[in-house]
């Protein structure tokens, strides 16, 4: 990163294959479009270029990379929430509804024999369902893999709101999950 | 323990993140309650599902795109060497909000200009101060906002109306596809007349 930081662009270039995966991920699983997940991506690595300045060498790089990733996910939510107006937002925000509430649209029967790709979709789709505070907590956690106290870093939220949010997400989607054979997945 | 609170500490088990006296507790609640033993058997599966969800693949040009943005960014900067620590998406997240912006300037700037020339303003520093005024307050208002706290303190008081100024030739050079709202057409003409008015 010191090499970044002065201005090296081939310096800069390893960093954005070291990340690309982690940066499109994370923001796939909070938008769920892959396609805008790629366009959100190029922005983060756009303003770690542009801002390379202010990152702070106390500091974890990867905290900072997934706090600005972050943050751009969420105003994309945002963005959309806006586009497709009020009426959507549970739909897009996800909603704390309970067990079923998921399975009720146009999912698979539970009993029914889901593939792998199924399966997968099945849980995807979970995941966006879940509000957004709970989401981002799980998608840290599970998806990229971090400590909670990246987590509690990256949300600027106390160590102990890391904890339930992680829970309650967890709890949320097992609701969402229930009924589905879950050792296909894994 | 109740299972109520159990049920609260099920994911923080699994994470290893509890307290001795908080795993000692659950640990004793779930050898004598099958019910919170089911409960976390099932969060283990949830947990399970979701690590091993498929990663999704980059695109073989990502690489590329990115780097021709930085050299794009680099060639801008070598004509206005100050406009390298701009970036207006930082607090105008959405498309539109940054036309809003560029109009609101266009009209500051337009008015400033018109007060200069008519000679009721005194020197053109004057003149660019009495436009920074309300411009960095527009932009501080946008920087209140609670959309991105981890960036907002990335960015310097002061620097507001120039940063406004140059993203928004950064987004019109960029062209449409990146940002959907830049394809208005009143974007590229605002920003055509800010940019050599102010410098
Ligand atoms: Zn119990």
């Amino acid at each position: 990163m010191a090499a970044v930081v002065a201005g090296s662009q081939d310096a800069f270039r390893c960093l954005v294959e070291r990340y690309q995966s982690r940066i499109i991920n994370l923001v796939f699983r909070y938008i769920g479009d892959r396609h805008r997940a790629e366009d959100i991506a190029q922005e983060v690595f756009l303003r770690v270029y542009v801002h390379r300045m202010r990152y702070r060498q106390s500091g974890k790089f990867s905290t900072w990379i997934f706090t600005i990733a972050a943050n751009l996910a969420k105003n994309e939510i945002r963005r959309v929430v806006r586009l497709r107006g009020s009426v959507e937002i549970d739909t897009v925000e996800g909603t704390a509804g309970g067990p079923g509430q998921y399975l009720a649209d146009s999912a698979p029967h539970p009993d029914a024999v889901a593939s792998r790709e199924e399966l997968s979709a099945i849980v995807s789709r979970a995941i966006r369902k879940l509000p957004p505070k709970y989401r981002e907590a799980l998608v840290l956690r599970d998806i990229e893999g971090l400590s909670y106290e990246e987590i509690g870093e990256i949300l600027r939220i106390p160590g102990g709101t890391v904890r339930s949010r992680i829970n309650r997400a967890r709890q949320s989607l097992r609701e969402k999950l229930e009924g589905y054979d879950k050792r296909d997945l894994t | 323990m109740i299972c109520r609170d159990a049920r609260e500490l099920l994911s923080a088990l699994i994470d290893e993140q509890l307290t001795d006296a908080e795993e000692i507790a659950i640990r004793s609640h779930l050898e004598s309650c099958a019910g919170c033993r089911a409960a976390l058997g099932e969060m283990e599966g949830a947990v399970a599902a979701v690590r091993s969800l498929p990663r999704v693949d980059v695109s073989d040009d990502f690489t590329a795109r990115v780097m021709g943005r930085v050299e794009r960014f680099e060639a801008r900067r070598f004509r206005w060497p100050r406009w390298e620590r701009w970036d207006l998406s930082v607090w105008l997240p959405a498309p539109a909000l940054r036309v809003a912006a560029a109009l609101v300037l266009g009209v500051l700037v337009g008015y400033g200009g018109a007060r200069f020339w008519t000679g009721r303003a005194g020197a053109p520093m004057h003149a660019q101060e009495e436009l920074a005024a309300p411009a960095e307050s527009s932009a501080a208002s946008a920087l209140s906002s609670p959309v991105e706290p981890g960036l907002q303190r990335a960015i310097p008081a002061g620097d507001e109306i120039d940063y406004v100024l140059d993203r928004y030739t950064m987004i019109t050079g960029r062209g449409a596809t990146a940002l959907p709202g830049a394809s208005n057409p009143s974007g590229p003409a605002v920003a055509n007349q800010d940019v050599p008015v102010r410098f």
